[in-house]
């Protein structure tokens, strides 16, 4: 600072008031906020749920090319019973097994806990297609795959617990992970008030705490169901791995796609099933997702929760001696056994499988290609993400207006829309528009942007809830103008929730296969590098398992850097 | 003329259907100390809010010097407003001086070297310039609260808006802090608005007291005249300890109006021509609610021959059933055998306590100028002693 | 036979000593008040009586029976907290039978338990509410019964009505007091407010920085404290500091203060030597005053009158450069010259504490 001349640091200070004077006036602010919301109806919203539209103009063809058609059909109708068969089962159980270790995270106090509170987010990092590939190698039988792991335990046949497994794997540490938060704010004075009138542990847990839970519950039933139905990458290459043919409806439309974007690049026309079949599966998807999405809510609402009785003797039994320490090791090692083993075994097989050979003939220009193609897409549609989401988030929660409310409901729509099937519609809608010159790149950052903005505005959301208005209130009063009062009193507190959205919308982002492969599969991002490798003809499992642990290093170690510097400054005053 | 600091007309506030401020009129001087006092939910914090402009008022206008404040924003106003949350919304990243010099920093009228000349004085002001790099987590109820009005000092407002500035602290501490935030804000000759539900802090510190009950303007003026001549029966119930007793009219005699209460007959005395009632029409059989000030009752033991009061009227016989001590004083609780109310509290010196045991029999005398009484459905009375 | 008793019982928190050494003793049938400022480790010493945290050193007998490791829910007592904490998701009456309806007693008598306890507490009415609806008091009301229905001897009170309106919590104190006497019941009662502490219970716990200052009824701790703490603690007093002029029998000093301000008192307790420095304290409504000039009397001049409700403070200016108090029900005017008798029996004397009087009168 004392190297800029004064008349500099002066000039410098009333351009910042004369910013600050501008951005204070109210049609700005307006302005501002018309554009936030211009984008997302029309940018984020709209391509999302633009197939649906399209489905209905171009109904005739869907009627003539698939509904008529039998062997589509039943192609389309078989993909989507699996898909859903899948998703349904892991929700009950995520249920089942989330509760109990979700509790035990919050409410009790163990040597281990802030060891096991961060693993238990690593595999997050993991891009879904080089965890299926995992998975797949810890659990199935793996007729492909040349070097056989040790460890392995290679004895799933079929393709459905293969896909259970690989599901359960990716989606319950989210499902954990909301839990505990949402538990954690529910009062713990209401458990021992439960225990002062003599109840067991687990009575209170099961009286006191678990219905008061309900929309905890509704959360993470919404989240597993969305993240088990969009799953493109992970399931495709789970199938390859053990060799299955059988298909999920994000992996149809994944081939589809790659099919009719073959057919145009080689010049010819595409099958003319192709593209109406996608439309009308991925307008099943997004239906059916809705419809499984609003029951779980209404589900979780109303739902009898067995405590009209009591039965004291068992309950203590539950509650005292060993068994909690029994239980608490039990959670532990599932969650190791079922999350952490598969999710990390793959860098079990690199050892293993390491040879100079191999190094060598590797096509080292499509990997690193691959890899920057990712980090760019990635760090743009955040970038984006994090200049409107946050914005968006403060209309929501601070502005009073029952638009807001309506905005709060719509913000999820493209969260609970499956990834295949969103980044098919968002393709469909860029490629029909005539504003913007077509650009696969583009299009494809656009289909991720969509797909992570409730991350973002989600978790800015939750952070604004936390800070009680009053504050700004009083910097407003003793003279800052709004955005004084954003910048100094809103941004410090809200910052650490911001930082958490960009890093779940950053990994999200870098380890998505299925809108990628939906919007372009000319783009070869990472995970669909991957999912080449081990779904071509001649599958280059060590390359794949290489490739996906480059990727998560670099998201660990974008997520490394990222808390380093949010804890840094956190800690001198937190 | 001068004009009224601050002036507010027919002020209405709506959330949805509810009224949080109805038809509130109002004058406040410069340099007053004003408390507004009304139970939860009687709409104090959105009055603040009115003023301070953090909230817009659904019709009606208020001035400021005269001048309409109703479409400048909260920061243009001048008013320095410390929110009601435990720790007085010290922003919790900034440091004691970050929070102290936080209102000149933003509005950047002032130089740098004069901003840290203010805020060494502010802090001295408040005795807290020794722990300028404390952050707010790392300090004292109190001391938080005089970093939140180190920085609403160095704002430089020329009117104080706290809502329950005294809440999140001890009890005794806060009996010692009221008098010193009363004095530090008065010294600097700011115009105060003091929100509490508290009617003894109300008494303790205010000029003029603000009682409101669900969202409308009780009554407003200095705390004796509040205290001793009630406006409504709300007003007589909510400050001090009061004995509301349930009755009808009677008759009228030469020394006062008779009321029947149970079985006993009570003489009340118009306290002035305008507080007569000779102006309602009277009907006999109408209800009518007494209220009376618990130090306003005399007791004496009944043991003791006591030469025959003058007053003739309004004397009882009762039991005591129970004695709290208060420290200053102590208050017993007397149950008069018939009256239509089960137990009369009486404060007596504490000094006297020894005097009186549970079920010590006691005399008491109620001066029918010690009473104060409402036209009103005993209804009413009822609803206001339920918790 | 539920007594509490508390041996030793110190609890650190790594290098904080919340509790240290206590030793205490709470009888059949008797409501004792716990009051401190906070942070002197009264909640930490109800966690420990309750079983929520375990104390570091010490034993603490329920009935004669050491609690060490057993859990909150074996502990018999019933408690009220300062959050509330009643079930949102159930209604006033389920709330008020929770503790039958977890020990698997039949519907019926359950009924009949919450049913009483809500008469008790006068919420029959409203027994179909959900707490949202209720108002604070209320909410409390329902907390009360679903201690009460627990029907243990012991009860525990958490600040219970701390987080209430003024004239709420005034009224709650005398129920609480009345229910806990009618059915018998023990009970410990946590509280920051001196005058609430005073008007509920038996006898006082006075803590400070984890250690107990005083025990004693309410009237023995306000009318003859033993430390100065407990002196400016339990209620306002006046502090005048001086030394011991002259001493002349047992009990019988000529105190001096500032600017060769002296008096003489007789019947002071407490045994002072000559030249001593000591604190003289008063309560503001203890002293005799007269406008017209006395013998033995510190004159002054009224600063400023307030009308306090049942009383009038004045703020006095003394010659000897202090500011006093007083509350009288007599009228005086601002400006005035006054001259104040100190009654001895009513006045303490204390030795001049070391670190300063500020530091012992601190209270936080």
């Amino acid at each position: 600072m004392a190297l800029i001349p004064s008349s500099h640091q002066q000039q410098l200070k009333q351009f910042q008031t004369r910013f600050i004077e501008y951005v204070s006036k109210p049609s700005v602010s307006y302005t501002w906020y018309f554009f936030i919301i211009l984008f997302f109806f029309t940018l984020v919203l709209f391509p999302t749920i633009f197939v649906l539209i399209y489905a209905v103009l171009e109904f005739v063809i869907i009627q003539s090319e698939v509904l008529s058609n039998p062997t589509i059909m039943s192609e389309i109708l078989e993909a989507l019973m699996y898909s859903i068969a899948v998703s349904v089962t892991i929700t009950i159980v995520d249920l089942i097994f989330g509760l109990p270790i979700a509790w035990i995270l919050v409410r009790k106090e163990f040597r281990f806990k802030s060891i096991l509170n961060s693993i238990i987010e690593l595999p997050l990092a993991v891009p879904t297609a080089g965890l299926g590939f995992s998975v797949a190698l810890f659990w199935g039988v793996t007729p492909n795959v040349p070097v056989k792991p040790f460890f392995a335990l290679n004895f799933v046949r079929d393709a459905l617990p293969i896909l259970i497994l690989f599901h359960f794997t990716t989606t319950f540490p989210y499902v954990i992970r909301s839990l505990a938060a949402i538990l954690d704010e529910i009062d713990i004075t209401l458990e021992i008030a439960a225990r002062t009138c003599g109840a067991s542990k687990f009575t209170a847990a099961r009286t006191v705490t678990l219905p008061l839970f309900r929309s905890g519950v509704a959360t993470a039933m919404v989240l597993s169901l969305a993240k088990s139905l969009s799953d493109t990458g992970g399931a495709m290459t789970v199938l390859a791995t053990i060799g299955s043919l059988k298909q999920t409806s994000t992996v149809l439309i994944g081939n589809w796609k790659g099919d009719y974007q073959h057919a145009i690049a080689a010049g010819k026309e595409p099958l003319g099933y192709l593209l109406p079949g996608m439309a009308f599966a991925s307008v099943l998807m997004i239906c059916i997702a809705l419809c499984l999405v609003f029951l779980a809510k209404i589900l979780a609402k109303q739902a009898k929760l067995p405590f009209r009785r009591v039965f004291p003797s068992i309950e203590w039994r539950i509650s005292e001696g060993t068994a909690p320490q029994a239980r608490s090791i039990l959670s532990f090692g599932f969650l190791v056994f079922f999350v952490l083993i598969p999710s990390f075994f793959l860098v079990l097989y690199i050892f293993q499988g390491i040879s100079i050979e191999k190094l060598l003939t590797a096509d080292w220009f499509l990997f690193s290609q691959s890899i920057l193609l990712s980090v760019i897409v990635a760090t743009v549609a955040t970038l984006v993400n994090v200049c409107l989401g946050v914005p968006m988030a403060i209309l929501i929660t601070r502005k009073n207006h029952p638009f807001s409310r309506i905005l709060d409901a719509l913000v999820d729509i493209p969260y609970v829309v499956p990834s295949a099937a969103l980044g098919f519609s968002v393709g469909l809608f860029w490629t029909t528009q005539i504003i913007f010159p077509p650009n696969e790149l583009f299009f494809v950052i656009m289909a991720h942007i969509s797909m992570t903005f409730p991350f973002i505005v989600r978790n800015t959301i939750g952070g604004l809830a936390e800070l009680d208005p009053a504050y700004e209130d009083a910097a407003r009063s003793l003279g800052a103008r709004p955005i004084q009062a954003f910048h100094h009193v809103t941004l410090p507190v809200v910052k650490f929730s911001i930082i958490a959205g960009a890093i779940m919308s950053f990994t999200r982002s870098i380890g998505e296969t299925g809108a990628t492969l939906a919007v372009s599969p000319e783009s070869i991002t990472a995970p669909v590098f991957i999912v080449a490798l081990i779904t071509g003809a001649e599958p280059d499992y060590f390359f794949a398992a290489l490739t996906t642990v480059i990727l998560i290093l670099i998201s660990s170690l974008l997520i490394f850097v990222l808390r380093a510097k949010v804890t840094k400054k956190g800690k001198r005053k937190a | 003329m001068v004009k009224a600091h601050i002036e507010i007309q027919d002020l209405n506030k709506r959330f949805g259907k509810l009224y949080a401020i109805q038809d509130f009129n109002l004058e406040v001087e410069r340099g007053e100390y004003v408390v507004i006092l009304g139970p939860t939910g009687a709409g104090k914090t959105t009055l603040l809010k009115l003023i301070a402009g953090l909230v817009k008022p659904t019709s009606g206008k208020i001035y400021k010097n005269g001048e309409l404040l109703n479409n400048i924003p909260p920061e243009r106003r001048n008013m320095a407003y410390l929110p009601q949350t435990s720790d007085y919304s010290l922003f919790p990243y900034m440091d004691v001086w970050e929070n102290t010099v936080f209102s000149p920093k933003m509005k950047g009228d002032k130089p740098w070297e004069e901003i840290i000349a203010l805020g060494d004085e502010i802090l001295d002001l408040v005795n807290l310039r020794t722990r300028y790099n404390a952050y707010p987590h790392e300090l004292s109820g109190g001391m938080m609260q005089r970093v939140a009005l180190a920085r609403a000092m160095a704002a430089d407002a020329d009117i104080f808006l706290l809502d329950e500035p005294l809440r999140a602290l001890d009890a005794r501490l806060r009996i010692r802090l009221r008098t010193e935030i009363r004095k530090l804000v008065s010294d600097l000759e700011k115009t105060t608005f003091h929100v509490t539900h508290d009617q003894e802090e109300a008494i303790a510190v205010a000029d003029r007291v603000l009682v409101i009950n669900e969202g409308k303007i009780v009554q407003f003026d200095i705390p004796e005249e509040i205290y001793d001549y009630p406006s409504t029966l709300f007003a007589a119930y909510f400050f001090g300890t009061t004995n509301l007793v349930l009755a009808t009219r009677a008759r009228n005699e030469n020394n006062g109006e008779v009321v029947q209460a149970g079985e006993h007959e009570i003489t009340i005395k118009p306290k002035d021509i305008i507080r007569s009632f000779d102006k309602q029409e009277s009907h006999s059989d109408e209800e009518i609610v007494l209220a009376v000030k618990a130090e306003k009752i005399l007791v004496t033991p009944l043991i003791r021959t006591k030469p025959e009061s003058q007053f003739k009227v309004n004397i009882f016989e009762g039991t005591v059933e129970q004695a709290f001590f208060l420290g200053k004083w102590a208050n017993l609780a007397v149950q008069v055998e018939g009256l239509s109310k089960k137990e009369l509290h009486v404060s007596i010196p504490s000094s006297d306590l020894h005097q009186y045991n549970v079920g010590t029999k006691v005399r008491l005398e109620i001066p029918s100028e010690n009473i104060n009484y409402f036209f009103e459905p005993w209804e009413v009375a009822k609803r206001l002693e339920m918790t | 036979m539920p007594n509490v008793q508390l041996k030793g019982v110190s609890k650190y928190f790594g290098r904080i000593k919340a509790l240290e050494e206590i030793d205490l003793e709470i009888k059949e049938g008797e409501y004792v008040g716990i009051l401190g400022p906070s942070g002197c480790g009264k909640t930490t010493l109800i966690n420990c009586i309750t079983g929520i945290v375990e104390p570091t050193h010490g034993t603490i007998l329920i009935d004669g029976k050491n609690v060490a490791n057993i859990p909150i829910e074996r502990r018999d007592f019933a408690m009220v907290f300062q959050s509330i904490a009643i079930f949102p998701h159930m209604t006033v009456e389920q709330n008020a039978a929770y503790g039958p309806f977890v020990r698997n007693v039949p519907k019926q008598t359950r009924g009949e338990i919450s049913e009483e306890m809500l008469r008790l507490v006068d919420l029959l009415e409203q027994k179909q509410l959900r707490p949202r609806s209720l108002s604070g008091g209320a909410k409390q009301k329902t907390a009360v019964a679903r201690a009460l229905a627990n029907q243990e001897k012991l009860l525990i009170l958490d600040e219970p009505i701390s987080a209430l309106d003024y004239k709420v919590r005034v009224s709650l104190r005398y129920e609480l007091r009345r229910l806990v006497k009618k059915l018998g019941l023990t009970a410990v009662h946590i509280t920051h407010d001196q005058e609430e502490a005073m008007s509920i219970s038996d006898r006082l716990v006075i803590l400070r920085a984890g250690r107990i200052v005083e025990v004693g009824t309410p009237q023995q701790l306000y009318e003859h404290p033993h430390t100065l703490f407990s002196m400016n603690f339990v209620g306002e007093s006046n502090f005048l500091e001086g030394m011991i002029k002259q001493k002349r029998a047992q009990d019988s000093y000529r105190i001096e203060f500032r600017n060769n301000q002296y008096i003489d008192l007789q019947g002071l307790k407490g045994d002072f030597d000559q030249g001593e420095s000591i604190i003289l304290a008063f309560r503001p409504e203890t002293m005799n005053y007269c406008s017209q000039e006395e013998d033995n009397a510190l004159s002054g001049t009224i600063l400023r009158k307030r009308f306090r409700g049942g009383y009038i403070r004045y703020e006095v200016k003394l010659l000897t450069d202090d500011l006093i108090i007083i509350d009288s029900q007599t009228l005086l005017e601002e400006k005035e010259k006054i001259f104040i008798q100190i009654d001895p029996y009513e006045a303490r004397l204390f030795a001049s504490p070391e670190f300063g009087l500020k530091k012992v009168l601190a209270l936080e």
